[in-house]
């Protein structure tokens, strides 16, 4: 193996694991559902630009704070991404030099590009708002393009220098992520304009001139690579990219988090009375896994916005909503039962395979119930919406527990 | 009556790494299968444990056939894996309940015993303690308690040792011992055939998938003219045998 070439390999093998999730991620139905609520958004999205300029509605102050804290979370994302895997510091351990002067700085160009085109998009989304409260010289739009393309760029070369051994602590990570760039962004919006763009300047400046010192640290021949910290920080963003999948598809090498609630045990002693039987490992696992409850919780909660606020919309959309959401609440928990299966411990237990999917099917069947009775709360105010949504809910609740769910699981062995 | 292994051909993904193997756990006696990595030890504890089918030949439990019943076959084994594999989201307590919940042990009852065991293992005070919070050689003992509290009518245990500090070794061959006057039997792999000579009844010596010798430690030690306390020179003679073999 070339060394050199070490970066671009890696790099290499993690477009081909994107590519296969992305594959995997556009055959699941969710990922039609989240296209169906994309296109709700465009839609809607498009109406409010069709208000004129000169509307009042373009005059509330709050626009300036919705666009700068959407330009503040386009700032967050996007990390340096090293690929750097544990045997790494047994195996380049000697390669320090070489590591921070190519090896990183190629990571740092290819994470740069990576963020510069989320710099672009949250920018390019926010462009015609920008244009409506008042942002019309394309000067001072590409300099906020500008300002927020370099300092994402500067953020991402302070998080290079951080893993040097030497790296001494600059300031802490709200000031430097959060505040500094929303009072720049800030003195565009509230302070005379000239005013606004010539602190741009000197902050663009600013950013210079210490981005230059942190680079020349990083290129000294002394610099070393701290190895806890760069692996730690490799694989905690390995692991946010295969959340972002698992929120979709199932990804095999996620690691699991565990939160232990102990708050929740006597509603698990309530709901499953027989200690120690299957079914109270199945809850177990389902209310301490930090994945699929909260992903559960998040779809209710959707769930809940979405038909609250389609109340008088027709009478088969609400069904559809309502169907979707028992879907997949099913559909985010089955994995859970291929988890359990795969622990030597489940298949060593003298319980027939049979009955492991029989309880199993009756948990989640206790999940679509869950979910009829948050769907009838949030469409009680409607006669008509509350017939949709528990005739949707009730059906794909009949279909998930005798036909979907037991296919699956026969699958699944 | 015990483990009946008769004619035994297996292995997996198509490869048939065991021949022909047959041997007997009798009840109340505690057997030893050894051989080099690759021998088929660990493929024939899979087979016993139900992992997978074997391709010819029967397991036979107290007259139980594991390919008719494995449920019932399971209900009488207790196991203790090499790598200790726990749930991530259960307590000690937890385990050990569901443990016993699925060989229908009434937990009121055995719970004392479970108790007796867990401070052996001086894991008493860590009953709420979910599995990332403990050492390998803990998650272990939690193996161990949880196979031993079931008092089962066969124990399986994959290289015993790994892992567990000095004191916890000898308890383990002392619970083994006890599990074997109670009238069960056990079924162990082991490299350390010095010490295991000391309480081991039977020696089954498995080669290239085959059963190669089945005898007492003594007569193990005799076939090779080694001393019990020199046992463990066995795999030393052993390779040098095949070394020195058909060229």
């Amino acid at each position: 193996m070339v060394l050199t070439k070490l970066f671009w390999q890696r790099f290499a093998t993690a477009q081909q694991r994107n590519i296969k999730y992305l594959r995997l991620l556009f055959n699941e139905h969710f990922v039609l559902f989240l296209l169906i609520a994309f296109g709700g958004v465009v839609l809607g999205y498009h109406s409010l630009l069709m208000v004129p300029a000169s509307s009042d509605i373009w005059q509330n102050p709050w626009w300036k704070f919705a666009i700068l804290a959407w330009l503040t979370i386009g700032l967050q994302l996007g990390h340096l991404v090293t690929y750097f895997r544990p045997a790494d510091r047994l195996f380049l351990l000697g390669q320090d030099h070489f590591l921070m002067s190519r090896y990183l700085k190629q990571a740092l160009g290819v994470s740069a590009s990576f963020a510069s085109v989320w710099q672009i998009i949250f920018f390019a989304s926010v462009w015609p708002i920008l244009i409506a409260v008042g942002f019309r010289q394309i000067f001072s739009l590409l300099l906020v393009l500008l300002f927020t393309v370099m300092y994402k760029i500067f953020l991402l070369v302070v998080e290079r220098y951080q893993l040097l051994t030497t790296a001494k602590p600059l300031i802490n990570d709200i000031t430097l992520k959060i505040l500094i760039p929303i009072i720049i962004l800030a003195s565009l919006f509230w302070l005379p304009l000239f005013v606004g763009l010539g602190i741009m300047l000197v902050a663009l400046f600013l950013e210079w001139i210490i981005g230059r010192k942190l680079n020349a640290q990083a290129n000294q021949v002394s610099a070393a690579l701290a190895w806890p910290l760069a692996i730690q920080q490799a694989q905690t963003h390995e692991q946010a990219v295969l959340h972002f999948y698992a929120l979709f598809a199932e990804v095999p090498q996620q690691a699991k988090s565990i939160k232990r609630r102990a708050y929740l045990d006597p509603l698990i002693a309530w709901l499953t009375p027989r200690r120690g039987g299957i079914q109270r490992l199945y809850l177990t696992q389902l209310i301490r896994n930090n994945e699929i409850l909260p992903l559960i919780l998040r779809l209710w909660l959707v769930a809940i916005i979405i038909l609250i606020n389609v109340h008088s919309a027709p009478t088969w959309l609400i069904a559809v909503i309502a169907a979707m959401t028992v879907y997949l609440v099913n559909f985010q928990i089955y994995p859970l039962f291929l988890q359990t299966r795969q622990v030597l411990w489940t298949q060593l237990v003298p319980i027939t395979l049979a009955n492991q999917e029989k309880v199993f099917n009756r948990l989640l069947f206790g999940f679509s119930l869950v979910s009829i009775v948050i769907i009838v709360a949030a469409t009680v105010t409607t006669w008509s919406a509350l017939r949709a949504g528990i005739t949707g809910a009730g059906l794909m609740t009949i279909f998930c527990y005798y036909f979907y769910i037991p296919r699956l699981l026969k699958k699944g062995q | 009556m015990g483990l009946k292994i008769d004619n035994l051909s297996g292995g997996y993904a198509g490869n048939n790494v065991l021949k022909n193997v047959t041997f007997e756990v009798p009840n109340g006696k505690i057997v030893a299968l050894i051989g080099l990595n690759g021998a088929g030890k660990s493929t024939t504890i899979n087979h016993v444990i139900g992992q997978r089918p074997p391709y010819a030949g029967s397991i036979l439990l107290n007259d139980i056939d594991i390919s008719q019943d494995p449920t019932a076959f399971k209900q009488q084994i207790a196991y203790i894996p090499e790598q200790p594999i726990l749930y991530d989201e259960l307590t000690l307590e937890e385990h050990l309940h569901f443990m016993l919940a699925s060989h229908n042990i009434d937990d009121e009852q055995h719970w004392q015993r479970v108790l007796v065991l867990l401070a052996k293992f001086r894991l008493d005070n860590k009953l709420h303690w979910l599995p990332i919070h403990f050492s390998k050689g803990m998650r272990q003992k939690v193996m161990i308690v949880a196979a031993f509290m079931l008092n089962a009518p066969l124990l399986v245990v994959d290289e015993p040792f790994l892992g567990l500090d000095t004191l916890a070794q000898k308890d383990v061959v002392r619970l083994m011992e006890e599990q074997a006057r109670q009238g069960n039997g056990v079924l162990l792999t082991t490299h350390l055939l010095g010490s295991a000579a000391n309480y081991v009844d039977t020696f089954v010596v498995l080669k290239d998938g085959q059963v190669d010798f089945i005898g007492s430690p003594e007569a193990l030690a005799q076939k090779h003219n080694l001393s019990l306390a020199n046992l463990d020179d066995f795999f030393d003679l052993s390779q040098e045998g095949q070394n020195n073999g058909p060229n």
